[in-house]
């Protein structure tokens, strides 16, 4: 059998987590929303209504295009494209061809054997998204509410070489819309939507073959999957003497099978022109400016710099970086501890992410603030409170918002350092165990545990144990 | 003298000042509605007998509640001492293109033959704002498609009130019909190529087609987007001044809506035209026609008397101290029809692909599929002008044809709106404030005299179109009457936002004029009411 | 120069793309109408353009530059625009299914 190489394009739907529509007031998110209750005249496609394009979805195209490393175009134009179809209110979709917000660009994907892969972008415009049609007791139903949401379109060249590429493109992409806070990114609800075209050449061939397209691979494994199962397919098409046919295929995520959905017959005629009824999107060269100052470390470059700069393990250091809040966090309590990075690490490492799941709140939303888990920190490192205390404050600071060291003299949670106090209850200790006093002296000092902790259930667990340590092996001389 | 005979500003002056009453007002506006336009349009209806028939037919539908309860709003305000505002209890019919929320907006199609409007149309929001009563909808080509009001799908479309054995022009034929039979004092009508000015010169009223940018389009059904212009057709050019400074302005609606500020036309009117410069152009003299059975074009001279009462107003204009600037070359201008073929039809074929029988107005109920509900809607709900448009639309626009007609046409535009920098430059060889040209080439046709021959019809606006390409302002004026008695127009075009210019022209124009002999000359249809 | 004219297989093409079904006698005249359109058309194709003819872009008026905020405001009613719609239940605009499942997007 001859060696085959499975060449991979993706073809993404961003929906951009602004506030409104594209082109109307009505809200761009309507998750759990009634069927055809967030619509309006615009989106509707009303007789009359004119599209007013929203400043924040370009803000929020361009800023991506920077992320890609794409030059942002300064006058950008939108154009109509034109089918007809129940979910299309206007008989056409606003788009950009000829002038899109983006031009070029690509995405640098770290493999997991340390290998970075460039994927180059071919195109990236904005774009209304459609609304949706259902079928529901034979019925084809209409539900406009999504007509109208940002979206950025985005087509990469045929750069991916495998399904598990291709997972790790929409992976990575998923991450860095997240990161730079263009989208939700949220794949289960269609913020992130994906489209493969998938051929094989034979391995040293530099010629493209047909391709086939498949549609809806909405989820990270439906893309490897879906993938490698349809170069598996067609590289037994060929070794059996078959062809490739430019066919559309639908993958089904529940049976993980393809189907085919239709056969391209020629490319359908859009009809393209210019939408008369916007201004072109001038973006001076200060704004373009402005757009890439706004654009924050790429998670990439920060994961580096963790491991240089703080000397973090790998692990760690992309644990630290999984989500941009989480990192910011780390960085500002570094920042303000002041000494070892790796503790406050292996804080966020362990309690603090077990803080996070067990309130199901990001690291941005906790009101237990870098500050205050400098704060316990410092308290542990100062003695003045044990680990347990520690771990428990945490809890507590998020719970009450009160500070820690209040909450430690509120509730005397303080260690019991003064030496003259902790001296009487040691000696009680002693009193009320003569025998093991007397064996201790005896020459049994494997003891000194057990009366350690007698006195650490004396005080509930509130003495100094170095202090103890000091003061009983003083009064057990004797 | 009766109320209907009145300007919009002295109604609004006598209501403020209660010595009109609003409901007195309305109820003269739709006694003469009663009295001339005889039946509606309607979609059962028929063309009638041009031989017998003397009436307007400019309505497609009345507003009657509506304008009364506008009426007793604007009573109350009077009777408070409350500024009641500009158009204080004047009669406005508004163009059937205009949506109006929960009228029925028909654009003069069975497409839309019950699409009641979910909001209304900003222009139209200002109006009532400003105290107009909307007193009803008038009847126009066929999603504004004509130069003739002949392919209304509301049928009897408008007479010409002049002759009604000749059509009123188009589209806004309804708007000039109801204006010139004293229907309403003011309409509402669009200009795309033409379609306020060519009516408002066939019916001899005036009508402005304001800079494209100065009246917010929202609500407006769209015919060709980057053409499409609201405006005013009245009685005077007080009139046509008046009712702009309430809908000029920008409107956060239209995203091509201007940001300047709003002149005050009305003050602009006082000022004379000493030391205007008023320019005459060659390239207005006769229209380049292509003749189909020749193949090669032809330039038909622009009608005698039309070329002399042009020529008269620049004497007139002269004598008033306006300096008159003889051939100013707009090389260009016979390019705007074939221009216009490109744009407009593009445009509007991909404006009408929103009609397809799901979401409102026409349908087929038994469909047998997706296919045949778009198919039937779409053929059944869509009259043959409108037909011929898309499909030149859809021809010109296929992305599979060589030339990209649309970005050719776009550069002969500029083309086009080069001829005027050039012209009203002010550090240029002309130097102009206004240009005066013919409105039309001829005045009013004939019933059924070129509706079919769509290419003829389409030259017919050749004197007005290229306003449109550049984005102009313009105002037809009434400038006397032909050898048949039909109206005759005069065009005074300026540069952009330069609204007061043309204002103030016309307006001397006409104040030097209102002596003349055939301003006494009242309309056919008016002969036989309160005459 | 030789004039374009739309063969009867072109026009068939657009026909079926605005989505017409039309009897012979409308066609024969819109065939005929179109071609003479197309021929004052073709006067463009002989203009002397010059390379500094800005592309197609900017030749509409450009006057105000408004970029809208992104603030929602809630279309008072969102049911009476579904209610227009001439097939409807429940809220939902109702539509046959596309011929054979073709999807015609």
């Amino acid at each position: 059998m001859k060696e085959y190489e499975i060449i991979v394009g993706l073809e993404t739907h961003i929906q951009l987590n602004t506030e409104t529509k594209i082109f109307c007031a009505c809200k761009a998110d309507s998750w759990e929303a009634e069927p055809n209750t967030n619509i309006c005249p615009i989106c509707t496609g009303q007789p009359g209504v004119l599209p007013r394009l929203n400043a924040e979805a370009v803000q929020k195209g361009a800023l991506l295009a920077a992320a890609m490393h794409a030059e942002i175009n300064p006058c950008s134009i939108f154009d109509r494209k034109h089918y007809f179809y129940p979910d299309l209110p206007k008989g056409f979709q606003i788009t950009q061809l000829f002038e899109p917000i983006g031009k070029g660009g690509y995405l640098d994907l770290y493999m997991p054997d340390g290998e970075i892969k460039r994927v180059r972008i071919n195109k990236m415009h904005l774009e209304e998204d459609a609304g949706k049609t259902k079928l529901e007791h034979g019925q084809r139903m209409v539900d406009l509410n999504r007509g109208g949401v940002p979206l950025v379109e985005m087509v990469t060249e045929p750069d991916l070489r495998s399904g598990e590429e291709a997972a790790q493109y929409l992976s990575q992409l998923r991450e860095l819309l997240r990161w730079i806070g263009v989208s939700e990114a949220d794949m289960e609800r269609g913020h992130l939507r994906c489209d493969a075209n998938v051929s094989i050449r034979e391995k040293g061939s530099t010629a493209f073959n047909t391709k086939t397209e498949i549609k809806n691979v909405n989820s990270i494994d439906s893309v490897r999957q879906a993938i490698t199962q349809e170069a598996k397919r067609q590289i037994e098409l060929l070794e059996s003497g078959g062809k490739v046919e430019q066919y559309t295929l639908d993958w089904d995520a529940d049976t993980g099978k393809l189907s085919m959905m239709r056969s391209k017959e020629g490319e359908a005629d859009y009809r393209y022109f210019r939408e008369p009824d916007l201004q072109p999107v001038i973006l001076s060269e200060e704004e373009i400016e402005a757009i890439k100052a706004s654009l924050p470390e790429l998670p990439y470059a920060r994961r580096r710099r963790f491991v240089e700069e703080y000397q973090l393990s790998a692990y760690d250091a992309e644990v630290l970086t999984s989500e941009r809040g989480l990192s910011d966090y780390f960085e500002e309590a570094v920042a303000l501890y002041a000494k070892e990075p790796k503790t406050i690490s292996n804080w966020m490492m362990n309690d603090m992410i077990r803080l996070m799941n067990d309130t199901g709140k990001s690291a941005r939303d906790l009101v237990l603030k870098p500050t205050a888990l400098v704060e316990i920190v410092k308290l542990l490192d100062d003695g003045k409170i044990n680990a347990a205390t520690g771990k428990s404050l945490l809890v507590k600071v998020e719970q009450t918002g009160k500070a820690p060291a209040r909450i430690v003299e509120e509730e005397g949670l303080g260690l019991i350092a003064d030496a003259d106090s902790l001296r009487k209850q040691i000696e009680t200790v002693l009193a009320n165990a003569p025998n093991e006093v007397a064996a201790y002296r005896g020459g049994k000092e494997t003891l000194m545990g057990w009366f350690v902790g007698q006195i650490m259930r004396a005080t509930g667990g509130k003495a100094d144990p170095k202090l103890t340590r000091e003061i009983l092996a003083e009064l057990l001389k004797e | 003298m009766t109320f209907t005979q009145l300007s919009a500003r002295e109604i609004a002056q006598k209501v403020q000042a209660g010595e009109l009453k609003v409901s007195d007002m309305l109820e003269a506006s739709l006694a003469q509605i009663r009295a001339v336009d005889g039946d509606f349009g309607s979609l059962d209806g028929q063309p009638t007998d041009p031989e017998t028939d003397k009436k307007v037919h400019a309505f497609i539908s009345l507003t009657e509640e509506l304008a009364h309860a506008q009426a007793q709003a604007v009573e109350a305000k009077v009777a408070k001492g409350e500024n009641a505002g500009l158009l204080a209890g004047v009669p406005v019919s508004i163009k059937d293109i205009f949506a109006l929320e929960n009228t029925v907006t028909t654009a003069a199609s069975r497409m839309l033959y019950n699409y009641r409007a979910p909001y209304t149309a900003t222009a139209v929001q200002k109006l009532i704002d400003a105290g107009a009563l909307i007193v009803g909808k008038v009847n126009l080509d066929e999603f504004t498609f004509g130069s003739s009001n002949e392919s209304s799908a509301y049928q009897p479309a408008s007479n010409n009130p002049w002759n009604t054995t000749y059509v009123p022009g188009g589209s806004s034929g309804g708007s000039a019909a109801a204006v010139a039979a004293e229907e309403t004092p003011l309409s509402l009508g669009t200009d795309t190529g033409g379609s306020i000015r060519q009516p408002a010169a066939f019916c001899g009223v005036v009508g402005l087609k304001p800079s494209y940018g100065r009246v917010s389009r929202y609500g407006l059904i769209a015919f060709a987007s980057s053409l499409d212009c609201p405006g005013p057709l009245a009685r005077n050019v007080e009139d046509a001044a008046l009712i702009l400074q309430v809908m000029a302005g920008v409107d956060e609606r239209d995203e091509s809506s201007a940001t300047l500020p709003v002149p005050n036309y009305l003050e602009a009117l006082q000022q004379d035209v000493r030391g205007m410069r008023i320019g005459l152009s060659p390239d207005y003299a006769g229209i380049a026609y292509p003749n189909h059975a020749t193949g090669e074009f032809e330039v038909i001279p622009v009608q005698d008397e039309i070329k002399q009462a042009t020529l008269d107003a620049a004497e007139q204009l002269a004598r008033q101290g306006a300096e008159i600037i003889e051939n100013v070359p707009m090389p260009h201008t016979r390019y705007g029809i074939p221009v216009y073929f490109v744009v407009s039809r593009i445009e509007a074929a991909s404006n009408l692909n929103r009609m397809d029988g799901v979401k409102y107005g026409y349908t087929v109920a038994d469909a047998r599929d997706l296919q045949d509900l778009y198919t039937r809607t779409r053929t059944e709900g869509f009259g043959l002008q409108p037909k011929l448009r898309i499909l030149m639309g859809a021809y010109l626009s296929a992305t599979s044809k060589k030339v990209n007609y649309y970005q050719l046409a776009s550069k002969v535009r500029g083309m086009i709106g080069q001829d005027f920098e050039l012209a009203f430059d002010p550090k240029g060889a002309y130097q102009l404030d206004a240009l005066l040209t013919p409105t039309t080439p001829t005045t009013a046709f004939k019933r059924a005299e070129i509706f079919g021959d769509s290419v003829l019809m389409q030259y017919a606006d050749q004197m007005t179109v290229s306003v449109n390409h550049a984005g102009l302002p313009a105002i037809t004026v009434p400038a006397g009457l032909d050898k048949k008695n039909l109206p005759i127009g005069i065009q005074f075009i300026a540069n952009h936002f330069q609204e007061e210019t043309i204002l103030r022209a016309a307006y001397a124009y006409e104040q030097s004029t209102l002596d003349a002999a055939w301003r006494r000359v009242r309309p056919m249809a008016l002969q036989e009411v309160n005459a | 120069m030789q004039l374009e004219k739309i063969s009867p297989e072109a026009f068939e093409k657009i026909v079926d793309m605005a989505a017409f079904a039309l009897e012979a006698e409308e066609k024969a005249y819109l065939l005929e109408e179109l071609n003479h359109q197309l021929q004052s058309v073709q006067e463009l194709l002989d203009i002397p353009l010059e390379e500094s003819s800005s592309s197609s872009l900017i030749n509409i008026p450009r006057v105000g530059d408004m970029p809208r905020r992104d603030e929602w405001q809630a279309f008072d009613v969102p049911r009476g625009i579904i209610e227009r719609a001439p097939q409807h239940e429940d809220g939902m605009i109702l539509v046959p299914e596309p011929a054979g499942g073709k999807d015609l997007s």
